[in-house]
């Protein structure tokens, strides 16, 4: 670079400096001389900047709304929080109502919405049961017998032998309460079938007296059908 | 302890011309040194807390943000605005630098040097108008301004 072209930089990096293409600015930045005169200039400048013509007031007036206008961080992160917390509740009590619903623990059992005591499933008494075997002989009697209405009112015999019933219903769970119900429709047919047993021999009874048989006669004419 | 709205409305309008001169002397222009020192008020706004020495702390977040936005600047923007290439030291005190380039200029410049370089830096007016305000040629004004840098660089040659 001569000395012609570098006072011709200098002039032109002085006077207008954004003019200057890529080019020169590579000088510059690479030439000490050139370095040290942008440098000086860069000094100079800011030492002669003019003071800006300021009224602390008018000031205060332009930035005042900057400060209405943003919400400060922590009123952020509060705004954050609530909204994490209110999530969050929301989200315990979806899972409380789910898990109440589901969870077998919190199920409501079929005992309590339809109450057992073990007093109605209480064991047959034997005596019961003997009875009824015996009055399978009413099956016996010829199909096309007319039996006569019994003339003593149906009195439902006391077949059961209740227990004491429990202090307290105790919860089962569904296999139980199947069980049970199975065992109490068990028991039901059998007093069913125990009281309509005894009405027939009853007729049966009666029946033989009409005809004269005494009961001996009846019991082995009973024996020998059984028998077969 | 936070400041109230009229405490901080009174440190405002204390701090905000010293720290104004300081944001214009870094970056040379005065919408970008405002928005500058409007940040560093709204941050310490926002962090509610209290300084012993407001103004040093804001002097001192003042110059850290405008040393900032001038590294991230481009060459080309440096130089269109008249700053430094350098990155100044981290203890480079910025405003004594500018009181010892002053001395200089009015210590060591002739009377018309001086006026040359008024006209140029304070004013803001380029070599041609220069010229026809002071009634020389755009050479005069070159050969003035050139030789008047010369001389202030001096001092600072060997630091």
């Amino acid at each position: 670079m001569t000395e012609e072209q570098k006072e011709k930089l200098i002039a032109k990096m002085l006077d207008s400096p954004s003019s200057l293409s890529d080019e020169e600015l590579e000088m510059i930045t690479l030439d000490e001389e050139l370095r040290d005169i942008y440098e000086i200039s860069s000094s100079v400048s800011g030492a002669c900047m003019p003071a800006p013509h300021l009224e602390p007031s008018q000031e205060w007036m332009r930035f005042r709304p900057r400060i209405m206008r943003r919400p400060s961080p922590m009123r952020w992160i509060m705004r954050v929080a609530a909204i994490f917390l209110g999530i969050a509740f929301v989200s315990a009590v979806v899972v409380r109502m789910i898990d109440s619903r589901f969870t077998p623990d919190n199920r409501p059992h079929i005992a309590m919405l339809e109450p057992i005591k073990l007093s109605d499933t209480a064991p047959l008494h034997p005596s019961a049961v003997q009875e009824a075997a015996e009055c399978q002989v009413a099956d016996l009697a010829p199909a096309d017998r007319k039996l006569e209405p019994s003339a003593r009112p149906r009195v439902a015999k006391a077949v059961v032998t209740r227990c004491e019933p429990p202090s307290e219903c105790t919860d089962i769970d569904i296999d139980e309460y199947l069980r049970i119900q199975q065992a109490r429709t068990d028991n039901e047919l059998a007093v069913l079938t125990a009281e309509a047993m005894s009405d027939e021999l009853a007729v049966l009874h009666r029946m033989c007296d009409i005809a004269g048989l005494d009961d001996h006669a009846v019991e082995s004419a009973i024996r020998c059908v059984t028998m077969q | 302890m936070k400041y109230s709205a009229t405490e901080f409305e009174a440190l405002y309008i204390q701090c905000f011309p010293p720290s104004m001169r300081l944001a214009m002397s870094l970056l040379h222009e005065e919408d970008e040194a405002r928005d500058v020192v409007q940040e560093v008020f709204l941050k310490l706004w926002e962090s509610g807390m209290r300084f012993d020495n407001p103004l040093a702390f804001i002097i001192r977040a003042v110059r850290n943000a405008c040393l900032n936005r001038i590294s991230m600047m481009e060459t080309r923007e440096k130089v269109r605005r008249r700053l430094s290439l350098d990155s100044p030291p981290d203890d480079f005190d910025i405003e004594a630098h500018h009181e010892e380039v002053m001395t200089a200029v009015r210590s060591l410049l002739t009377p018309r040097e001086r006026e040359i370089v008024d006209k140029i830096y304070a004013d803001g007016l380029s070599y041609r108008e220069t010229a026809e305000n002071l009634e020389v040629s755009v050479a005069a004004v070159n050969k003035n301004i050139v030789s008047a840098l010369k001389k202030t660089e001096k001092p600072f040659q060997n630091r």
